[in-house]
């Protein structure tokens, strides 16, 4: 049975941020942080209570997957997370709304009428 | 210190949450450089215990199995038990609105008392029966500054209500029924008609003393010091100082009291006029 993605839609900035660094590899939770933060070229940090929160209900919705420890990691009290295909489908829901949201921005302020 | 105290505050978390993030966020916690980012960190953590408790009750224990492979479900689970957040902020709202509509209840009820009209009628036997009580508002602008009889400091005042009548004669029913009901006042009693002397008609006689001063009824037996009586209605006086123990004037066809009835303490004494 698909699932109805709309549903999801809008993503939360934190949300949306977590989506994006999973989107490329697997990752832990410090992983993902500093991910975050190199996306957002430091202008959004997200604190480890607000990421486990967000993690947490992703999870339950089943958009990201929980994939345990490696035991080659330096610290083995990580856990691995990584997008699935609901979360992928999501993500790609969410950025094509908001390249919507961004041609439309565009072209409403080049069509700004201009003074006499 | 600072690791001790958030770690306390992971152990506070909901044991669900605990068990599955708690080690990593303390890792995370370990690779904090300097005291300022540990200091962020247990106030992030802090923020996030609060937030877990109060918004997230779904998540306070394991949550039911999910699906299968084949989306068969493994066994079937009843709802959460806990009540939703918005639940518990609806239930807030409704007891407050509850209890600010009692608390309004009470006030307006304390601030806007009921005042019962006392309309006296009587019997055949010219005996006075028991007191006709009538609920109504009470419009104070009409109330006439007349010479009160009794008066009750309390939330609930006892208004005679009742035409004026001549000194020395008791009230009629015609005289009653033919006062408007729009305009209650207080009665103005003519003690005097009731003082005089009294003598039973038993084998011993005693002499009941009745007499008024300052606007009250006293009543002296033989031997005894006199009490102040206050009325409870046209012929119907009751001891202030003494329990159980009132009198009831009885009038002659004439209108003109003339007979006593001593109640005191479980004894009866008729008394006629001197």
């Amino acid at each position: 049975m698909k699932e109805d993605l709309s549903s999801f839609l809008p993503l939360s900035p934190a949300t949306l941020h977590i989506l994006l660094s999973l989107a490329g590899e697997e990752l832990h939770g410090y992983g993902i942080m500093q991910e975050v933060q190199r996306q957002s070229e430091g202008k959004y940090k997200l604190g480890p209570g607000t990421l486990y929160d967000n993690l947490q209900k992703l999870i339950e919705r089943r958009l990201v997957e929980e994939l345990g420890q490696r035991p080659g990691d330096d610290d083995p009290r990580r856990r691995y997370y990584r997008l699935s295909s609901s979360g992928r489908g999501v993500l790609t829901a969410e950025i094509a709304r908001l390249d919507g949201v961004v041609r439309e921005g565009k072209l409403r302020l080049q069509t700004r009428p201009r003074r006499a | 210190m600072l690791r001790s105290l958030y770690r306390c505050v992971l152990s506070a978390h909901p044991a669900y949450f605990r068990r599955r993030f708690a080690d990593e966020m303390l890792s995370i916690f370990d690779q904090a450089d300097g005291k300022l980012s540990a200091a962020k960190l247990l106030v992030d953590g802090v923020t996030s215990l609060l937030r877990q408790w109060a918004l997230r009750p779904e998540f306070w224990e394991a949550p039911p199995a999910h699906a299968a492979a084949g989306d068969a479900p493994l066994f079937c689970s009843l709802e959460n038990p806990k009540p939703r957040t918005a639940a518990l902020v609806y239930g807030v709202l409704l007891s407050g609105l509850a209890l600010n509509g009692v608390c309004w209840t009470m006030g307006y009820a304390w601030n806007h008392p009921t005042f019962m009209d006392i309309r006296p009628g009587y019997g055949p036997a010219g005996r006075v029966p028991e007191s006709k009580l009538v609920s109504r508002p009470l419009h104070r602008s009409t109330a006439a500054p007349e010479p009160q009889l009794s008066t009750d400091a309390g939330r609930l005042l006892l208004v005679f209500k009742s035409p004026a009548r001549p000194h020395s004669a008791a009230p009629s029913e015609g005289a009653v029924s033919g006062a408007p009901l729009s305009t209650p006042r207080l009665v103005s009693i003519d003690l005097q008609a009731y003082a005089g002397t009294y003598v039973s008609a038993s084998a011993k006689p005693v002499e009941i003393l009745i007499t008024v001063a300052a606007g009250r009824l006293y009543v002296e037996f033989p031997g005894e010091v006199r009490g102040f009586f206050g009325p409870t209605s046209l012929a119907r006086f009751v001891a202030a100082d003494v329990p159980e123990c009132w009198i009831e004037f009885a009038a002659s066809s004439d209108g003109i009291i003339d007979r006593a009835e001593v109640y005191c303490r479980g004894e009866h004494v008729t008394a006629l006029r001197h």
